[in-house]
């Protein structure tokens, strides 16, 4: 079936069999910062942004996303503004491996999308659906509503 | 994953979707979300009607109910301000519990919450206490009460179309009470809602989970609370009946005997939280 889309703002029409996931459509289209994690919905490598929400690439079909925006971590890594928030994320999951990064970046970019003053408890909401398969836990957030606040000028 | 799916179809009327399903019964299925069918190793479906452009994505309050079309994030519940302010806030309460991930939360939806419902289903277990209905289009529409609905084991071939939940009436309180897993998955949870008029509590409705199948309501213990004050000693007593009510499940979150021994300190919390609300109001004096 014929699929068409924006991925990260380019137009794009796919050819895809009824059963391809989204995250396996992403993958074979290059976009590698998606990742396969646990399959279950749980972990949020896999993450990316559709018309505005994060949402799981795993759990989502390719044909559900006709018509929709897609973004992925791609579409915003070269933004030097988001820079900070890296490093506060990898700082945050006192970094081993970083596989979980792309995806609370995801996560984090489609709630300041919403709200770009978003309060401590929207932040730990939206991080709490990623896991970091180093370390498990997630420390303190102060790194990241610093970051937060460099992107808005506020820091 | 869905190995064996063939087609998709994304029908625009409500119509069109019921002559597919009809058409081809059997290896089809309805698509709203999709996040427990897809991440579930599935070889039966062949094909797949997604009501996504049915045009079912709504919350709309009218004068003495809110209407929850079926294709609803989960997460439009969570954040919408009516139904924040509705009911004490536990509907918007429940639907975040639904996943400790917003992402989750995201693609899920009311409908798909619903028809998926479980023994652990907690949204499910507030709708109860609720007295929502489900709409269900099907030849001709009809109403079904939420507990007919799964009682009856599914739509007989219609398509949910919209949760309808009553606004409650005046000097009504409503409670949840979850235990939450480490992953903030509620491992039991009770729901209540209490009318309190003249200093009684004139209407009580309470549902468990953690019951075999679905959610359960508590009849006896609303018959026994029902005419009489809501104190200490009426739910010390509605503590008691729980204990010997309640007929929980084990599974591989919660033991049956943990469920059983957690139950009268979950009605204990709700009814209070009723009480406090009230209190906080002057409503028991009404």
């Amino acid at each position: 079936m014929k699929v068409s889309l924006s991925i990260n703002q380019q137009d794009v029409q796919v050819e895809v069999p009824a059963y391809r996931t989204l995250i396996d459509l992403l993958r074979a289209k290059g976009f590698w910062s998606v990742k396969h994690g646990c399959e279950d919905g749980q972990c949020g490598s896999c993450s990316v942004i559709v018309d505005g929400r994060a949402v799981h690439s795993c759990s989502r079909l390719a044909a559900q996303v006709e018509g929709k925006s897609v973004t992925t971590y791609e579409g915003f890594r070269s933004d030097s503004r988001y820079t900070s928030l890296k490093e506060a994320l990898m700082n945050l999951v006192d970094l081993d491996c970083g596989y979980c990064i792309p995806g609370m970046m995801v996560s984090i970019m489609a709630l300041l999308e919403a709200n770009p003053e978003p309060p401590e408890e929207d932040v730990k909401d939206a991080l709490r659906g990623s896991r970091c398969f180093c370390k498990a836990t997630l420390n303190d957030l102060s790194n990241v509503m610093e970051a937060i606040d460099k992107i808005r000028g506020k820091w | 994953m869905l190995s064996n799916l063939k087609g998709y179809y994304r029908p625009q009327s409500i119509p069109s979707a019921l002559a597919l399903l009809e058409k081809n019964s059997g290896s089809i299925l309805v698509l709203a979300g999709g996040t427990k069918l897809i991440l579930n190793e599935n070889n039966i479906v062949k094909e797949l009607v997604d009501i996504t452009s049915l045009g079912l994505d709504y919350i709309k309050e009218g004068s003495g109910e809110i209407r929850i079309g079926a294709t609803t994030p989960i997460q439009q519940i969570v954040e919408n301000r009516i139904l924040g302010n509705a009911a004490g806030g536990i509907i918007s309460r429940a639907a975040h519990l639904t996943s400790h991930s917003i992402m989750v939360r995201n693609t899920s939806t009311v409908g798909g919450e619903l028809v998926t419902s479980g023994p652990l289903s907690l949204f499910y277990c507030t709708m109860l206490v609720l007295q929502a209905q489900v709409r269900i289009a099907g030849g001709e529409e009809f109403a079904l009460a939420m507990n007919v609905f799964l009682d009856k084991k599914g739509l007989g071939g219609g398509l949910l179309i919209e949760v309808v939940i009553p606004k409650l009436p005046a000097h009504s309180y409503a409670a949840v009470a979850p235990i939450l897993s480490d992953m903030d998955r509620p491992i039991i949870c009770a729901a209540g809602r209490v009318t309190f008029k003249k200093g009684l509590c004139q209407k009580a409705k309470l549902a468990i989970t953690g019951t075999p199948r679905v959610p359960q309501r508590l009849h006896r213990i609303e018959e026994f609370l029902e005419g009489k004050p809501l104190d200490g000693s009426s739910i010390a007593d509605a503590m008691e009946m729980a204990e010997a009510v309640y007929e929980p499940i084990s599974d591989s979150f919660a033991s049956e005997e943990y469920r059983k021994a957690v139950a009268p300190s979950l009605i204990k919390r709700v009814l209070y939280d009723c009480l406090e609300q009230a209190q906080d109001m002057s409503g028991t004096s009404e």
